[in-house]
C-alpha cells in the first residue's frame, strides 16, 4: 500500500485548508458585533449628553445624574472599541486611529463637561437668584434711589443674556458700575451687593458656559464615531464579501467532496460486479480444471473444445480457438475444426509468431482494440475476419511445441489483469491435458511397435537359425544330386527322380535365400547408388511382368537421391512392393511408384519403425486396391504370412522388403484404410556427399527477358552485386535495403513484380515474414529466398511463406539464372 | 305550500351571547395576563417618571443584587485588622457603619501620627458618587481601595504580605473558595471589598419616601428647608440622587473660604494638586449630602462640627449670601430627612483568628 502516506497527506492538506476556510468563513464574530455595538452606544450617549447638556443650559435639568451617566456609558462604550482588532477586521491604521480618536475625544468630552457642570451650577444659580432679586429689589418702593439703577442693570443683563455679546457685557458692567456707587450709602447694601456679585459672575460666567457648550456641541465625537462606523461598515462588508468567497469555497469543496464520494461509490459497485464476474470465472475455471483431471483420453478434445465455447458465451465474447501444435510436428499446426464462427486454421497462422509491440506479456498477446495498431498485414487479415479485439493465451507444451488458446470479439474488449492470469490457467489446463493425451497416444503407439519389430527380431532370428541350417542340408542333398546325376545314364528312371529332387531343391534354396535376407544375414555389397536410376531399373523389370489391365505410375524426377546400399536388394524392394500392390488388387488398377526427397525436421515415428531426423530419400508405392485390414497391419511383415490363398504365395515378399530396408537404415510406413488401397513408404537416409554434382561450366546460363525483380538485401553491397547479376541477366532489378520499404513499395504496385528475391536475415522483418505477407497480398508471384543457413528454415514454414525456391548465399550468377529461369519459364 | 325549515332556532341567540362573553372573557384573561408579564417593568416605568417630573433630588436605589458570599466576604475583610500592614487599622476604623460611614474626626491620625490631609468621607452611598475622595482621584472603588491598602500613612500593607496572610486563614481560603473559586488573590480581595461597599446604599430616607410620594413623612418646616434649599440655589450643586458627589465645584465663588488661615495646606488646592491645571485650583468633588446629619464634621478639612455653621460656611462661600438664622435651621432639618436606613446584606462573620 504505497498510497496510504500519500493519502493521509492528501487528508491532512484537505483538514487544514478546510479548516482555514471555516475561520475565514466565520469572521463575523460575537466581539466585532460587541464593538459595533460599543460604536452604536457612543453615537447614542453621545447625543444623549448633547441633549443633557443643552437641557442644563437651558436650566431645564433637574440634575446632573444624567450627565454622569451618559458620561459613564459614553466611557464604557469607548472603551469597549475595537482598540485592536485582532487581524481580523484588516482595517489597518485607519480603523486605530480613529478609535484612538474617539477616546481622546471622549476624554476631552469629559473635561467640557465637567467644567460645564461645575460652571453652569454657578451661572443657573446666578441667574435665577439675579432674576428673584432684581425684581424683588426693583419693586420694593423704600429703594426708589438705586430702583432706576437696578432696572439698568437687569435691562443691561436681559440684552446680554439674550446675546451675549462683549458690548452688551459692558454694558451691564458700566451699569453695574453706576448702582455700586449709588448703593454704597444705603441700607440694603447686602441684597445689591449680592445682586452685583451675581450680575458679576453671570457676566463672567454665561460667556464661558455658552463657549463650553458650543465645543461640547462641535465636539467631533459623533462625527468621529460615525466615520469610524462607516470604516468598519466598511470593513465589514468587506470580511462578509471575503467570508461569502470563503463560504463558496467551502460549499465548492464540499461539492466536490460529494462527487468524490459519489465517485467512490461508483467504483465501489463497479468493483464488486468484476469480483463477482471474476467470482465465476474462476468457478468456470475452477471446473474446466477439474473436468481435465482424470478424462480419458479420447475425450480431451472434445472437452477442450467444449470449454472454451463455455469461457466464451460466460465472457460474451464473440469465440474463443484452440490452436494446438501438430502432433507429429511441434512446428506445425494441428489442423482443428473450430466452432464454426471463424476459420481457425487461418487465425491460428495469424497470430503464430505476431509480434504485436506493446501488447505482449509473458507471451500473452492482449490486443484491446485492433484498430488501434499500426497498420499491418495481421491487422487487415484480423479486420477481415471480422475481429475487434483479440487475446492469445500462450500453451507451452515443451518439445512437442506452442499453442495458444485465442479469444476474440467482434467489438474492442479489454481483458482485465487478473482475468487474463485465470484463463492462463485454462490455457494450461488445456495444454497439459493435449499434452498428456499425446504422450499417452505416443506410448501406445511405441509400445506397438516395439512389439512388433521384437516379434519381427525374434522370427527372424529363428527363422534365419533355420533357414541357415536348411541351407547346409540343402548344400548336401544338391551336391549328393548333381553327383548322382553324372553317374546316372540318361533316360533312366533313377535320373528323371533325381533331376525332380535337385529342382525342389533349387526352390528350397530361392526360399531360404529370402529367409536369410529378411533375416538380414544375407551378405550385400555397400556402394553409392543413384536412386533414381535404380528405381528405373525395377519399374521397368515390374512394368514388363504386369498384365495389361494393371497400370504402373512412376513419378521418379528427383535429383540427388543419393543412397548408399546394394543395387540388387534395392531393387527386389521396389519389385516386391510393385509386385505385392499389383496383386492386392487382384485383376485391375494402378500402381504409383513415387520417388522423391524429403527432408524430416524431427524424428518421426512410423507404423513399423522411425525415421530420424535429417534428408531421406522417400520411395512410395501406392495402390487402389481394398487396402489392408487392422489385424494384418500387426504381421504384414512377418514371413510366410500371406492373405493369398495357398500356394499362390509364399509370404516372404514384404518380410523381405522389410529386411533389406532394415538392414540399409531405412525405415517403412504404411498407411491404408480398408477400400482405399494402401500406400508403402520407405525412407532411406540421403547421402549428403553425393549432391555435390560436378558443375558443367559449358552449360550456357539461361537469361532473362527484362522482367521486373524485387531484391531485398539489407547489406548495401551484396544489394548492388544482386542488382547488377541481375540486369547482367537481362533482368529489371529493383532494390531495396530493407523489408519495409520493399513491402510498402509492393503494396503501392502489387502487380508489378514478376519476383521477389528476399534476404532471410533483416532486422525488423525477416524475409520469411516479408515473404508470406506478400503471399498473402498476391499468392501467384514466385519468391526465392536467399540465405547463407539453409539448416535452420523448416520446409513447413517456408511453404507457408509462399517460397519457392533457396538460393545459397553466397550467390552465383550461374545458380541465379538457372533458378530465375526455373521460376519464370518463358 | 312550501314549509321553509325554520334555521333560526330560539336558543341560538343565547348561543351567540355566549360566545360573545367567552370572547370577552378570554380577551379580558389576555390583557391580564399581558398586565402581570407587565407588572416588574412597572416601578421602573413610573420611577422614571417621577424623576423626568422636574425634581432636582432622586430617591436612591437599593445596590444592585450581588453575590451575598462575596458580599459578606467582604464585610469580613472590611473589618479585619490583618489588612493593615501594622495589623492595627481596619477599613472600618475609619469608616464604622454605625457612625455614618466615618470617624467624627476632624482629620483621622495617619500612621505617622499626624492628622492626615483629609476629612474621612462616609463609605455610605459611595458607588453613587461619580467619583471618590475629596479630589475625585478615583473612579472605581477598587482603585481607591487598593490606593488606601497600600499607602503606607493609611493601612500600609503590601500584597506580598497580605495575601498570605490572608491565604493561611482557613476561614479565608473556605470563604474565597466558596466565593471565588479560587485562593484569596489580589482580584478578590479588592472584589470582595468592592461589593461589600457596593451594597452599603442608605435606602428609604424620610425625604426619599416623599418623593416616591408617600404623604405626611415631612413636616412643613422641613418641607420648607426643601424649598429654601432649592431657592437659595444649594440645589445647583447639591442635586441627583446622591444629593451632590456628581460634579466637581470651586470652593469659595464668592467668598475666600482660607481668608482666616495663615498659610494654605496642599489639601485646600483640590484637584489642583491631582491635575496640576489652575482651573482646578481649590476645586473639590461636590460631596453627597446623604446623611450629612451623621457626618460631621464636614468639609474636607472638617473645619465645623456644626451642620447649621457648614450651612452659614457654604451660603457664604458659595451663593455669596448671608442666610437669616431661622432659614439655617429649616434647612438643616430639610438636611436631616436624608438619613437613610443602612440594610445588612445577611449576617456576616469574622472569621477567627
Amino acid at each position: 500500500m504505497k498510497q496510504l502516506p500519500f493519502l493521509a497527506a492528501i487528508l491532512a492538506v484537505l483538514l487544514v485548508v478546510l479548516t482555514y476556510f471555516l475561520a475565514k468563513g466565520t469572521s463575523i464574530d460575537a466581539p466585532r458585533h460587541e464593538r459595533a455595538n460599543a460604536l452604536q452606544s457612543v453615537i447614542l450617549y453621545d447625543a444623549e449628553l448633547q441633549r443633557d447638556v443643552l437641557l442644563g443650559r437651558a436650566g431645564l435639568l433637574p440634575n446632573y445624574d444624567p450627565l454622569v451617566r451618559s458620561m459613564d456609558n459614553l466611557r464604557v462604550a469607548a472603551a469597549g472599541l475595537p482598540s485592536d482588532d485582532g487581524g481580523t477586521w484588516n482595517a489597518g491604521s485607519d480603523i486605530r486611529q480613529k478609535t484612538a480618536d474617539i477616546t481622546n475625544s471622549v476624554a476631552e468630552q469629559e473635561a467640557l463637561v465637567e467644567s460645564f457642570k461645575s460652571d453652569n451650577a454657578l451661572l443657573q444659580n446666578s441667574l435665577s437668584y439675579f432674576n428673584h432679586l432684581s425684581q424683588r429689589l426693583t419693586s420694593r418702593s423704600g429703594q426708589a434711589g438705586v430702583a432706576s439703577e437696578i432696572a439698568m442693570v437687569t435691562a443691561a443683563m436681559l440684552r446680554f443674556i439674550n446675546a451675549p455679546r462683549q458690548d452688551l457685557a459692558d454694558q451691564v458692567t458700566n451699569s453695574i458700575y453706576m448702582l455700586e456707587r449709588r448703593a454704597a450709602n444705603l441700607s440694603a447694601e447686602g441684597e445689591v451687593r449680592s445682586l452685583i456679585s451675581h450680575a458679576r459672575l453671570i457676566i463672567r460666567t454665561l460667556p464661558r458656559v455658552d463657549g463650553l457648550v458650543g465645543s461640547i456641541q462641535s465636539a467631533p465625537l459623533g462625527s468621529l464615531a460615525r466615520s469610524l462606523q462607516g470604516s468598519y461598515l466598511e470593513a465589514n462588508s468587506r470580511a462578509t464579501r471575503r467570508a461569502n468567497v470563503f463560504m463558496s469555497l467551502l460549499y465548492g469543496v464540499a461539492i466536490v467532496l460529494m462527487g468524490y464520494v459519489a465517485y467512490l461509490f461508483v467504483r465501489l459497485r463497479a468493483n464488486r460486479d468484476r469480483l463477482k464476474e471474476r467470482l465465476e470465472l474462476e468457478r468456470l475455471v475452477a471446473a474446466i480444471s477439474t473436468r481435465f483431471i482424470n478424462l480419458p483420453r479420447n475425450e480431451i478434445g472434445a472437452a477442450a473444445q467444449d470449454a472454451l465455447a463455455h469461457l466464451a458465451s460466460h465472457l460474451k465474447i464473440a469465440g474463443a480457438e484452440l490452436a494446438l501444435p501438430a502432433s507429429n510436428d511441434p512446428d506445425g499446426l494441428q489442423h482443428e475444426p473450430g466452432n464454426g464462427t471463424t476459420p481457425t486454421d487461418s487465425l491460428a497462422r495469424l497470430i503464430r509468431g505476431w509480434r504485436v509491440e506493446g501488447h505482449e506479456r509473458q507471451g500473452s498477446v492482449h490486443v484491446p482494440n485492433i484498430a488501434g495498431l499500426p497498420d499491418s498485414y495481421e491487422k487487415e487479415a484480423l479486420a477481415h475476419l471480422g475481429i475487434r479485439s483479440l487475446l492469445s493465451l500462450p500453451m507451452d507444451m515443451g518439445t512437442r511445441g506452442r499453442g495458444a488458446v485465442i479469444l476474440f470479439h467482434e467489438r474492442p474488449h479489454a481483458w482485465e489483469k487478473d482475468d487474463i492470469a485465470l484463463l492462463r490457467t485454462v490455457a494450461e489446463v488445456i495444454a497439459n491435458a493435449t499434452i498428456r493425451e499425446r504422450s499417452e497416444a505416443e506410448r501406445e503407439d511405441l509400445q506397438l511397435r516395439l512389439n512388433r519389430s521384437q516379434r519381427l527380431e525374434a522370427i527372424g532370428t529363428l527363422a534365419g537359425g533355420i533357414a541357415h541350417e536348411f541351407n547346409n542340408i540343402l548344400g548336401a542333398v544338391r551336391g549328393y544330386g548333381e553327383m548322382a546325376l553324372a553317374i546316372l545314364t540318361k533316360d533312366s528312371r533313377a535320373r528323371r527322380y533325381v533331376l525332380q529332387i535337385m529342382k525342389a531343391g533349387e526352390r528350397a534354396q530361392d526360399i531360404v535365400e529370402q529367409v536369410l535376407a529378411f533375416g538380414r544375414l544375407r551378405e550385400r555389397e555397400q556402394k553409392l547408388l543413384d536412386a533414381r536410376t535404380v528405381v528405373e531399373e525395377a519399374v521397368d523389370l515390374v512394368r514388363a511382368s504386369l498384365p495389361a489391365t494393371i497400370s504402373l505410375h512412376a513419378e521418379l524426377a528427383v535429383q540427388d537421391a543419393a543412397v548408399m546400399g546394394d543395387r540388387t536388394e534395392l531393387q527386389q524392394v521396389v519389385v516386391n512392393l510393385a509386385t505385392n500392390a499389383a496383386q492386392a488388387m487382384g485383376g485391375s488398377g494402378m500402381v504409383r511408384v513415387v520417388l522423391q526427397t524429403i527432408f524430416i525436421p524431427h524424428a518421426r515415428d512410423l507404423s513399423h519403425g522411425a525415421a530420424q531426423a535429417g534428408r531421406h530419400v522417400l520411395l512410395q508405392v501406392s495402390d487402389t486396391g481394398p487396402g489392408i485390414y487392422p489385424a494384418a497391419m500387426e504381421r504384414i511383415f512377418e514371413p510366410f504370412f500371406t492373405t493369398k490363398p495357398a500356394g499362390k504365395g509364399t509370404g516372404l515378399g514384404l518380410s523381405t522388403v522389410h529386411g533389406i530396408v532394415s538392414a540399409h537404415h531405412g525405415a517403412i510406413d504404411v498407411q491404408s484404410k480398408p477400400g482405399q488401397g494402401a500406400t508403402f513408404s520407405v525412407y532411406l537416409p540421403q547421402i549428403e556427399a553425393a549432391v555435390q554434382r560436378e558443375p558443367d561450366h559449358d552449360r550456357s546460363v539461361p537469361h532473362g527477358h527484362g522482367e521486373t525483380i524485387l531484391i531485398v538485401e539489407n547489406d548495401e553491397p551484396l544489394m548492388l552485386l544482386g542488382e547488377d547479376m541481375l540486369a547482367a541477366l537481362g533482368y529489371e532489378p529493383v532494390g531495396f535495403g530493407h523489408g519495409k520499404a520493399a513491402l510498402s513499395a509492393f503494396r503501392a504496385d502489387p502487380g508489378r513484380f514478376d519476383l521477389i528475391l528476399t534476404d532471410e536475415i533483416m532486422p525488423e522483418l525477416r524475409g520469411t515474414e516479408l515473404a508470406s505477407i506478400i503471399h498473402t497480398i498476391r499468392p501467384e508471384v514466385p519468391i526465392v529466398l536467399m540465405t547463407g543457413y539453409t539448416m535452420t528454415l523448416k520446409p513447413e514454414r517456408l511453404q507457408a511463406a509462399g517460397i519457392r525456391e533457396v538460393l545459397k548465399k553466397p550467390l552465383l550468377s550461374r545458380d541465379l539464372g538457372d533458378c530465375l529461369a526455373r521460376q519464370l519459364p518463358a | 305550500m312550501v314549509v321553509r325549515p325554520t334555521r333560526q332556532q330560539p336558543g341560538s341567540r343565547i348561543d351567540r351571547a355566549k360566545r360573545t362573553l367567552a370572547i370577552g372573557v378570554a380577551a379580558a384573561g389576555f390583557f391580564l395576563l399581558c398586565f402581570v408579564a407587565l407588572i416588574p417593568w412597572l416601578p421602573t416605568a413610573f420611577g422614571q417618571a417621577a424623576q423626568d417630573a422636574g425634581e432636582p433630588i432622586a430617591p436612591l436605589q437599593p445596590s444592585e443584587a450581588t453575590d451575598a458570599a462575596k458580599v459578606s466576604l467582604g464585610e469580613i475583610l472590611f473589618h479585619d485588622a490583618r489588612l493593615s500592614g501594622a495589623g492595627t487599622v481596619a477599613c472600618a476604623s475609619c469608616h464604622d457603619l454605625d457612625a455614618g460611614g466615618d470617624d467624627g474626626l476632624e482629620r483621622p491620625a495617619g500612621a505617622d501620627g499626624k492628622p492626615l490631609d483629609f476629612n474621612a468621607p462616609t463609605i455610605f452611598n459611595v458607588s453613587r458618587n461619580f467619583r471618590l475622595n475629596w479630589r475625585g482621584e478615583f473612579r472605581r472603588i477598587e482603585e481607591q481601595n487598593e490606593a488606601a491598602l497600600l499607602d503606607p500613612n493609611l493601612m500600609g500593607a503590601n500584597w506580598n504580605e497580605l495575601l498570605p496572610k490572608l491565604q493561611g486563614d482557613a476561614g479565608y481560603v473556605r470563604r474565597f473558595a466558596a466565593a471565588y473559586d479560587s485562593a484569596p488573590t489580589r482580584d478578590s480581595v479588592l472584589d470582595a471589598l468592592a461589593s461589600f461597599q457596593r451594597s452599603l446604599i442608605t435606602v428609604d430616607a424620610r425625604f426619599d419616601r416623599h418623593l416616591t410620594g408617600e404623604k405626611g413623612v415631612l413636616t412643613s418646616g422641613e418641607l420648607r428647608g426643601y424649598e429654601l434649599f432649592k431657592e437659595y440655589g444649594c440645589i445647583a450643586c447639591h442635586q441627583g440622587a446622591n444629593v451632590g458627589g456628581n460634579l466637581f465645584q470651586r470652593f469659595g465663588i464668592f467668598a475666600d473660604p482660607f481668608a482666616d488661615r495663615a498659610s494654605e495646606d496642599d489639601s485646600d488646592l483640590g484637584r489642583f494638586t491631582v491635575t496640576g491645571l489652575e482651573q482646578d485650583r481649590h476645586v473639590f468633588r461636590v460631596p453627597s449630602l446623604r446623611n450629612v446629619a451623621l457626618t460631621a464634621p464636614y468639609f474636607h478639612d472638617g473645619r465645623t462640627a456644626s451642620l447649621e455653621e457648614a450651612i452659614g460656611i457654604m451660603a457664604r462661600t458659595q451663593l455669596g449670601r448671608q442666610l437669616p438664622r431661622d432659614d439655617v435651621a429649616a434647612i438643616a432639618r430639610f438636611l436631616n430627612t436624608l438619613t437613610g436606613e443602612y440594610r445588612r446584606q445577611g449576617p456576616g462573620e469574622a472569621p477567627k483568628p
